[in-house]
């Protein structure tokens, strides 16, 4: 795969009212985002008109800041094709792009067709997901509605909005809540003047937050419409190959279950280089190496974030398959 | 109705205990008593109508786990058939013959042609030959393992399919080495190629299949069959048998295999399309419980996924050992789903390699899902390494066995071309399993066996020889198995794996009356005389549907 060339994409998600254009206006005006193309299903009243400067044609605007602004016509896949094909073309310079999704979508389905449709992986690549959530009506939200949990399920970046008209102790609550749903995802603030700069240390490829307070194959569950935030701490280094051969198999057996999932690995073989490992439902990335362990700790730590399976599976296959005959088999 | 009393029989339960009765009554199709002749005639009462048996040995009808009912009965109603021993000659004197007399745009379908000939058949020069002798016909013929096809050109063009073109899978386009021209020669999937255009061309009629079953279904209740599984069953077959059944024509318990992946050709629906639809082809005697999976195909063409490599050939090098059809995790997940559908499943697997992987896959589907009643079978289970017949016991999983696969005959000594002689010696470990606690099953493979003749497995099972007297030698005799074994094999325990024994497999009061008045007590006789038993009559829910 020709990975070079290939444009980092940012995902941007959240639920109706979440403050995601708001968000994406921000961050267009960033200096890393200059020669971005944002991806919108809709040109918004407020939206990114204010930024307008010409119209190329229906569907494409350039804004002036130099980004250009396109609504996806018909099937995103199709318009992010046609986009990699102007652009290499020459009818079209970008070196990255946001998509904003709609607020009631699923964003399980965008993630599995930028990281396995053939059409687009030759192209593009995630880089992160960012998630707006509402500080005024988050917790109701993400107990009404489990697309809103999936949303925040997936984000590498929590993005929480309107703080400013909330109170504190309901602010906390949420966060206590959104660090439940996906203790791996970073939370910011959208006024946070370092933004931009985060997208992108957060990026798919390098991103490990340790675990705070992480326990042994500890499970949180709260009333997240069913989600699960649920960790793996192995102690000892694992056999790469018989634990890659797990997660393969976790991933064709319980896919669609498995909303995200990142660790980092301690590897027998290797055992200064720790291996960050990524799925989202049935994709399993390719395992990146690390150069070194990014804190003291050097467990082996595994978040999944879950639907509608019992986390005891993971655990228990973990310990058949995942662990290898070279470790000694030692777990809590 | 009225009650009818069978007395003065030596009548073999074959019930869990073993038990011997002389007499039974039977009322609307179920059996109400069993026992001795006295206490079965006060129970049916003054009224009751008695056959006097005059000793003649009963038993429950047998079950066969095995066969492709609707495949054997079209090849008898409208194909060429030949035996697999007719020599080269032969072959192309039977096509002949049939494309003479042949009319309309119909195909000349047939076989079973010995693997034997595989070679020979490789060639241009057989190719010719096939040509000359078909008058411009479309001629397609099956080998004796069914996996492979020997066309003739107007076959590949009808098909429109030449060395170049693209196979799906692992099949293979043979071809001639110094020409490059295909010979005639198809393996495996690309057997999909042809079957797809002669399927159309003769059996496009829904009522030439239905019909086809029906003349099968009495074939099998000629040799005592009253319950079978049908071992891949097509959506246009499982709808004939439902519709067989609404009529009151199905004679047999059916239990369908519904294909869960195209391997070969498929006509219709598959998969979950098919296991969607499936309950509306549920009847009283037709119960779609089971899908079929082939992990990989038959070790004379090397297409069985095996553990230690093949003898070393030219084709092949030294070390080839065959694949599957798919992953483990691919195979696993499929089971998975299969499981959610409600079925069951039956793997063809040839190789120990492939029991492998189907092993790995319940094991881990096991670990996924946590536990099942639903208790999926191994076919044929020709090869099994002694690691994995341990592992069959604690998984449940039952083995599907047809003896005419393994025992010396034509099957055996193709195997032996293949695959060393120290393998094929441990073929079948049929006593290894039954001592390991393994569920054993017989079938016919019936039409791969040219017929649905059980008694021929059941002494296959207890002599591991060949029953017909045409093949010296014995395969690993320390394999044979009792004859109450073998005899459970085809019955009850054939009943239990197919989840019919509430049915019948045994009799016993409540069950369907579905039994056989043989010619000789099978438990009694020398071994070597088991497959010469004659089925006199045979029953099924209290009627007769075959007589002598």
């Amino acid at each position: 795969m020709a990975t070079a060339n290939r444009a980092p994409v940012t995902l941007l998600t959240g639920f109706l009212g979440s403050g995601k254009t708001t968000l994406l206006n921000r961050l267009v005006r960033q200096p890393s985002f200059a020669d971005c193309v944002v991806i919108v299903n809709e040109f918004g009243e407020i939206g990114l008109d204010n930024l307008l400067i010409e119209h190329v044609e229906e569907s494409m605007r350039i804004l002036n800041n130099g980004c250009i602004c396109c609504t996806v016509r018909g099937d995103l896949v199709d318009t992010l094709v046609d986009l990699a094909q102007r652009r290499a073309q020459g009818m079209l310079s970008f070196s990255r792009a946001v998509i904003e999704t709609t607020g009631l979508a699923d964003p399980a389905p965008i993630l599995h067709s930028l990281t396995v449709d053939p059409s687009l992986t030759p192209d593009w690549v995630l880089e992160s997901v960012v998630t707006t959530v509402d500080a005024v009506n988050g917790n109701a939200t993400l107990s009404a509605h489990s697309q809103a949990a999936r949303q925040v399920g997936v984000a590498d970046l929590l993005v929480v909005t309107k703080t400013d008209l909330t109170d504190g102790a309901t602010a906390v609550r949420l966060r206590t809540r959104l660090a439940a749903i996906n203790p791996q995802a970073e939370i910011a603030s959208p006024t946070d003047n370092d933004l931009a700069r985060r997208l992108s240390e957060t990026s798919l490829a390098a991103a490990w937050r340790p675990i705070h307070g992480a326990h042994h194959q500890h499970t949180h569950e709260h009333d997240t419409n069913g989600l699960i935030a649920h960790s793996v701490v192995f102690d000892e280094p694992v056999d790469e190959a018989a634990f890659l051969d797990w997660v393969d198999l976790l991933a064709a057996m319980k896919g669609e279950n498995l909303l995200r999932v990142k660790g980092i690995v301690a590897v027998a073989s290797d055992p200064s280089r720790p291996r960050i490992i990524q799925a989202v439902q049935h994709v399993v990335h390719p395992v990146t190496v690390m150069a070194r362990w990014p804190s003291e700790d050097r467990r082996t730590r595994i978040v999944f974030i879950v639907q509608g399976i019992d986390p005891s599976v993971i655990d228990r296959t973990f310990k058949r398959y995942g662990v290898g005959s070279k470790s000694s088999a030692a777990t809590a | 109705m009225t009650t009818t009393v069978y007395h003065n029989a030596n009548l073999l339960t074959c019930d869990q205990s073993g038990n011997r009765a002389s007499a039974m009554a039977v009322l609307d199709g179920r059996i109400t008593a069993i026992g001795n002749d006295g206490t079965v005639m006060a129970a049916a009462g003054a009224g009751a109508e008695s056959i006097d048996l005059a000793g003649k040995t009963i038993m429950p009808g047998l079950i066969d786990v095995h066969n492709h009912h609707a495949i054997a009965g079209r090849a008898i109603l409208y194909e060429v058939v030949f035996p697999p021993s007719l020599d080269f000659d032969g072959i192309l004197a039977a096509v002949r013959s049939a494309c003479e007399t042949m009319t309309g745009e119909r195909w000349a379908v047939g076989g079973n042609f010995g693997s034997h000939h595989l070679e020979r058949i490789d060639t241009l020069d057989a190719l010719r030959q096939l040509d000359d002798a078909s008058s411009g016909r479309p001629v397609s013929l099956r080998d004796d393992s069914y996996h492979n096809r020997w066309c003739n050109t107007a076959a590949m063009q009808a098909a429109g399919i030449d060395s170049t073109t693209l196979v799906p899978g692992q099949g293979k386009i043979s071809t001639d080495p110094s020409t490059g021209r295909a010979t005639g020669l198809l393996v495996e999937a690309a057997t999909a190629l042809v079957d797809a255009v002669s399927e159309e061309a003769n059996y496009g009629d829904p009522a030439i299949n239905q019909k086809a079953a029906a003349h099968a279904i009495g074939v099998l209740n000629s040799y005592g069959v009253t319950a079978f599984q049908d071992a891949m069953t097509f959506h246009g077959m499982l709808a004939n048998l439902a519709d067989l059944d609404l009529k009151g024509e199905l004679k047999a318990w059916v239990v369908a295999t519904l294909p869960a992946h195209a391997v070969m050709y498929l006509p219709g629906p598959m998969g979950t399309d098919l296991f969607k639809v499936k309950e509306q082809f549920r009847t009283r005697h037709v119960r779609p419980d089971f899908a079929k999976f082939f992990l990989d195909g038959v070790p004379m063409t090397r297409t069985s996924a095996m553990l230690e490599p093949y003898r070393p050939s030219a084709a092949f090098g030294c070390c080839y050992r065959g694949g599957t059809t798919l992953t483990l995790p691919q195979f696993a997940k499929m089971v998975a789903e299969c499981e959610r559908h409600g079925l069951a499943v039956k793997v063809h697997c040839t190789g120990d390699g492939s029991v492998r992987l189907a092993l790995d896959g319940f094991d881990i589907v096991r670990d996924f899902e946590g536990p099942s009643d639903l208790r999926h079978q191994i076919a044929h289970a020709v090869f099994v390494d002694p690691e994995d017949i341990k592992r069959m016991a604690a998984l449940q999983v039952t083995a599907d066995l047809s003896p005419v696969l393994w025992y010396p005959a034509i099957f055996e000594q193709a195997i032996r071309a293949a695959v060393p002689d120290k393998l094929v010696d441990r073929m079948a470990p049929i006593r290894d399993l039954v001592e390991a606690g393994v569920s054993i099953a017989g079938g016919s493979d019936w039409p791969v066996a040219p017929t649905p003749d059980l008694w021929d497995g059941l002494e296959g099972m207890v002599t591991r020889r060949n029953p017909s007297g045409g093949y010296d030698g014995q395969l690993g005799p320390e394999q044979a198995i009792d004859v109450q074994t073998a005899i459970r094999a085809y019955t009850l325990g054939s009943a239990e794996v197919m989840g019919l024994d509430a049915e019948t497999g045994s009799l016993e009061v409540g069950k369907s009356a579905d039994f056989i008045i043989i010619d000789r007590d099978v438990t009694k006789i020398a071994s070597n005389q088991i497959a010469q038993t004659k089925v006199l009559s045979t029953w099924f829910e209290g009627a007769k549907v075959y007589e002598r």
